[in-house]
């Protein structure tokens, strides 16, 4: 009798979630994301990110109270299966040659990290999530933005294409730089804050999970800082031939992405209320 | 989250991709307003169209096509249980409320 009740359990629990697990996508079920993003145009690129993703995400807060006791007997499939994505994600980041690619792959490592938060049902992993969800949404979208900028006068998303823009655009060099502050989670960014309030809740699951949750994020800071300084440091591509200055239109698209990121923390008992 | 479509630019305008885009994000600010499963299911997938059509029509390489329908049918059969789950709560519990 109690088997029977666990695999319906299954069966169901994993019909209702299996929709967001591949809409925000977990690792296994990941592959839509990099074709998509890589594919689609920045505005398509941008909602995508920023907006899309975030729906499966809402979509799994919204059925949580309907099968979060299924959460107890089978998240650690999920918990298991997002850390390791993390770490694999965060590890395939490093040989790609496509920036647009990096960034698609850098969206599944941060879901990856909401996952991880979500499954464990405590105050301080599902806030940690729904922060990383927040914060991932305006980080990546912005990043899909300033990759389109160099997109646009290279007509190449590869990295030995657009490398060197230190010497080309100057002013850009500092936005772009406090948007991967933002990816690589360091501070004093809400991916920080989120971060930590997901340390807190998943670092009790297992004791593996000390080694491969800081390897993770490791490997987060890492590519991020191998898209930045790729693309920003180095001796400029020698086969262009004119690369006009980014215009106020982008400049003022990134840092409306950054003033939430970098202002949000100081408010951050605004995200603590939202359970 | 949801950013206002007026400040994405692109290359080459044309006014249908405005009208996509403004119809996706009708959308999804629908589908994180509506109160009732059902509703949210039916914007939930119907946020696939548009993003499909915008993928389609304004990408730039020729892998999009292949991309685009692998996103869109990746996506809608993953949550076919979801619509079945559904239905299932409605029915067991006599009526559905959040």
């Amino acid at each position: 009798m109690w088997g029977v009740q666990v695999k319906l359990g299954l069966g169901i629990f994993l019909f209702m979630v299996l929709a967001f697990i591949v809409k925000m996508p977990m690792y296994f079920t990941h592959l839509w994301l990099p074709k998509a993003h890589v594919e689609a145009p920045v505005a398509g690129s941008m909602i995508l990110a920023g907006v899309l993703l975030k729906l499966g995400g809402y979509g799994l807060w919204r059925v949580w109270s309907l099968v979060g006791v299924g959460a107890r007997l089978f998240g650690g499939y999920f918990f298991g299966l997002s850390v390791l994505g993390i770490v694999y994600v965060g590890l395939s980041c490093l040989r790609l040659g496509d920036m647009k690619a990096l960034v698609a792959y850098s969206s599944v490592a941060h879901i990856g990290l909401v996952i991880c938060g979500l499954v464990r049902l405590y105050f301080w992993g599902i806030n940690g999530a729904l922060v990383i969800i927040i914060g991932h949404g305006i980080c990546s979208s912005g990043l899909f933005c300033a990759v389109n900028i160099y997109y646009e006068r290279s007509g190449r998303r590869a990295f030995y294409i657009n490398k060197g823009a230190l010497s080309i655009l100057s002013v850009f060099t500092l936005i772009f730089f406090i948007l991967c502050v933002s990816n690589m989670a360091a501070p004093p960014t809400i991916s920080l804050l989120s971060e930590i309030f997901l340390m807190g809740g998943m670092l009790k699951y297992d004791l593996l999970i000390l080694l491969l949750f800081p390897l993770g994020s490791y490997l987060g800071a890492v590519f991020t800082l191998f898209l930045f300084s790729y693309s920003q440091h180095g001796k400029f591509y020698g086969g262009i031939f004119s690369f006009s200055f980014s215009s106020f239109l982008e400049n003022h698209l990134i840092v409306i992405h950054l003033l939430p990121l970098n202002l949000a923390f100081l408010k951050f008992e605004f995200f603590l209320s939202l359970y | 989250m949801l950013f206002s479509s007026g400040a994405i630019f692109h290359t080459g305008g044309t006014s249908f991709f405005y009208f996509f885009v403004y119809l996706l994000t009708l959308v999804l600010v629908l589908t994180f307003l509506v109160n009732n499963y059902f509703s949210f299911y039916f914007f939930f997938e119907s946020s696939l169209i548009p993003t499909l059509l915008i993928i389609m029509g304004w990408g730039y390489q020729p892998e999009r096509l292949q991309a685009g329908v692998y996103f869109l049918f990746y996506t809608l059969v993953a949550s076919l249980p979801l619509l079945l789950m559904i239905a299932y709560y409605y029915i067991v519990q006599g009526g559905r409320g959040m």
